[in-house]
């Protein structure tokens, strides 16, 4: 079992995406939609077995092995002190959280200077569609 | 003595038509609030919504969310959101290990304010953006207090007391390398500093909950009037035009419906605090947003005009006199010379504006180095030189009109 490493880990879900900040090392984390799922799994208590076991009752149609992501971003996490073992999660986990899970295989992004990812405009020099903190192009 | 207008009880200064309408989103249910997010939406320019507004879009953004509004300015509410979670989850994450450090020292720790609103109503970080984190401990614990934070990097901001006493004398301003800042009060009120003053409210403290772990928050009626009366120090205390800040009354509405108001607990305490005239100053304010926040029956228990005879207007009027006055004649003198004005006495108006609250030794005893700056002097004793220059260039220029102007007179 996992729990987030609080409270230098702050997290929250934003329109299906975790963002996820350091405030330690001071990095900013996203998680894509799968990534976000597996989180929010092993935030709330899930143990990696319980996480695999709700994967493989559904279709095999993710073009990403299931057993072998969850082991790495598994490992990701609690390599970069997202996650760490022991402790029960939040006790929030519910296996419904990972029915249906499609798409691209989970990832996490890293931003590393925060501080240099403050000084962006949210309003003026953000790409629209994404938002802060991916810059506009031009 | 003249009595600032906005003393003057009736003076009231209206909110923007923008920010109502934002407040009105986030505050008001049903269709009211359905009906100021489209007005909002059809009426705003996005590109140049000013930063009061800006601290209103992350409320905004999670209204708007759960009232389903898929409009085109979604995103870019969502932007904000973000932006403000990110940098209010480094402001918490800084401040969580120095509420552990008070709490094992035994020293009792009462968060106020936005982030005291926050932990008292587990609202997640995103949505209240703060600049600093309000901490209140017993004036005896202020020296013990300060030693806990300074060891995890917090220093107060004044560099002398008698600064910090003339900006600030309720509490210590900290800050970190990072630029967090901790406001460790002495006192819960500008208004009303004094041994004891705050017993009621440390005795009334319930526990909320900050990034996990249990804090001491003050209980709703007072959080209420903290929000009220600091929400509205600026036009009561400083003669502003408009309140410098409007997340209090967002902190206020969340208040009101999140907890059980006692509303006669609240008017004897600001009684007893000689705020009530602010609270009610404040309320209005609230009113102007949602008239149904406010019960009937609780502006007529509190007081129409000020207690002139108070601490607190003493004070205000002091600073008034002192601060503002000659603040005020040294803008005139500014702007009757120009941003370009790079004379000695420009200059030293300049300099002097900026440390209205020092004595006048010490602003001279640093203008030497405020001179060498603005003139662009790689070092102080080039001062007489550069001085000298610009005197004979003066004196050329003169020669030159008066010159100039004989010649003219001749013809």
């Amino acid at each position: 079992m996992y729990e987030v490493n609080e409270p230098r880990i702050i997290h929250e879900v934003i329109e299906g995406n975790a963002v996820i900040i350091d405030g330690e090392k001071g990095l900013y984390y996203a998680l894509n939609p799968v990534g976000t799922c597996l989180f929010s799994a092993f935030a709330g208590g899930a143990s990696p077995d319980a996480v695999l076991e709700a994967l493989s009752r559904e279709v095999e149609e993710r073009g990403w092995d299931a057993g072998e992501e969850v082991a790495r971003f598994l490992a990701e996490m609690v390599r970069r002190e997202i996650l760490r073992p022991g402790g029960g999660g939040n006790g929030v986990y519910d296996p419904a959280l990972l029915s249906g899970v499609a798409g691209e295989a989970p990832t996490l992004t890293c931003f590393e200077d925060l501080q240099e990812l403050l000084l962006i405009d949210p309003i003026h020099q953000v790409d629209i569609s994404e938002g802060w903190p991916v810059e506009r192009n031009d | 003595m003249g009595i600032p207008a906005s003393y003057r009880f009736g003076a009231h200064h209206s909110l923007k038509a923008g920010h109502l309408r934002m407040l009105k989103a986030i505050v008001c249910l049903g269709e009211e609030g359905g009906r100021a997010l489209s007005e909002w939406e059809e009426g705003v320019e996005f590109d140049e919504i000013d930063y009061l507004a800006q601290t209103l879009a992350p409320a905004l953004y999670m209204a708007a969310g759960e009232a389903g509004y898929e409009g085109p300015l979604r995103p870019r509410l969502k932007s904000l959101y973000t932006f403000f979670f990110t940098k209010t989850s480094l402001l918490l994450s800084a401040i969580a290990p120095v509420l552990e450090d008070l709490h094992r020292q035994g020293i009792d720790a009462v968060l106020m304010k936005g982030a005291g609103v926050s932990a008292a109503l587990r609202l997640p970080p995103g949505r209240r953006p703060m600049h600093d984190v309000d901490l209140l401990v017993a004036d005896t614990e202020a020296g013990r207090a300060l030693g806990i934070l300074s060891a995890r990097g917090f220093h107060p901001v004044w560099k002398t007391e008698a600064q910090r006493l003339y900006r600030s004398p309720h509490s210590y301003d900290c800050e970190n390398g990072r630029r967090h800042r901790i406001d460790l009060h002495i006192a819960a009120l500008y208004e009303h500093i004094g041994p004891g003053f705050d017993d009621g409210l440390r005795a009334r403290a319930v526990t909320g909950s900050f990034l996990g772990a249990a804090v001491r928050v003050p209980c709703p009626e007072d959080q209420l009037l903290l929000a009220l009366v600091n929400g509205v120090r600026a036009p009561l205390v400083f003669d502003e035009t408009y309140p410098d800040g409007l997340l209090w009354i967002l902190d206020a509405a969340s208040l009101i419906r999140g907890a059980t108001i006692d509303w006669g607990l609240f008017a004897a305490t600001a009684e007893s605090r000689g705020v009530s005239y602010n609270a009610r100053y404040a309320l209005r304010y609230l009113q102007s947003v949602d008239g149904g926040l406010v019960p009937a029956g609780v502006m007529e228990g509190l007081r129409e005009n000020l207690d002139y005879g108070s601490f607190y207007v003493e004070r205000a009027l002091r600073v008034h006199t002192r601060y503002h006055r000659r603040k005020r004649a040294i803008e005139r003198r500014i702007a009757s010379g120009g941003p370009r004005d790079f004379s000695p006495r420009r200059i030293w108006d300049r300099h002097r504006i900026e440390r209205l609250d020092e004595s006048f030794a010490s602003s001279l005893l640093s203008f030497p180095g405020h001179l060498k700056l603005a003139w662009g002097l790689g070092h102080v004793w080039q001062l007489p030189g550069h001085a000298l220059r610009l005197l004979l260039k003066k004196k050329e220029t003169r020669k030159c009109t008066r010159s100039t102007n004989r010649a003219s007179s001749t013809k």
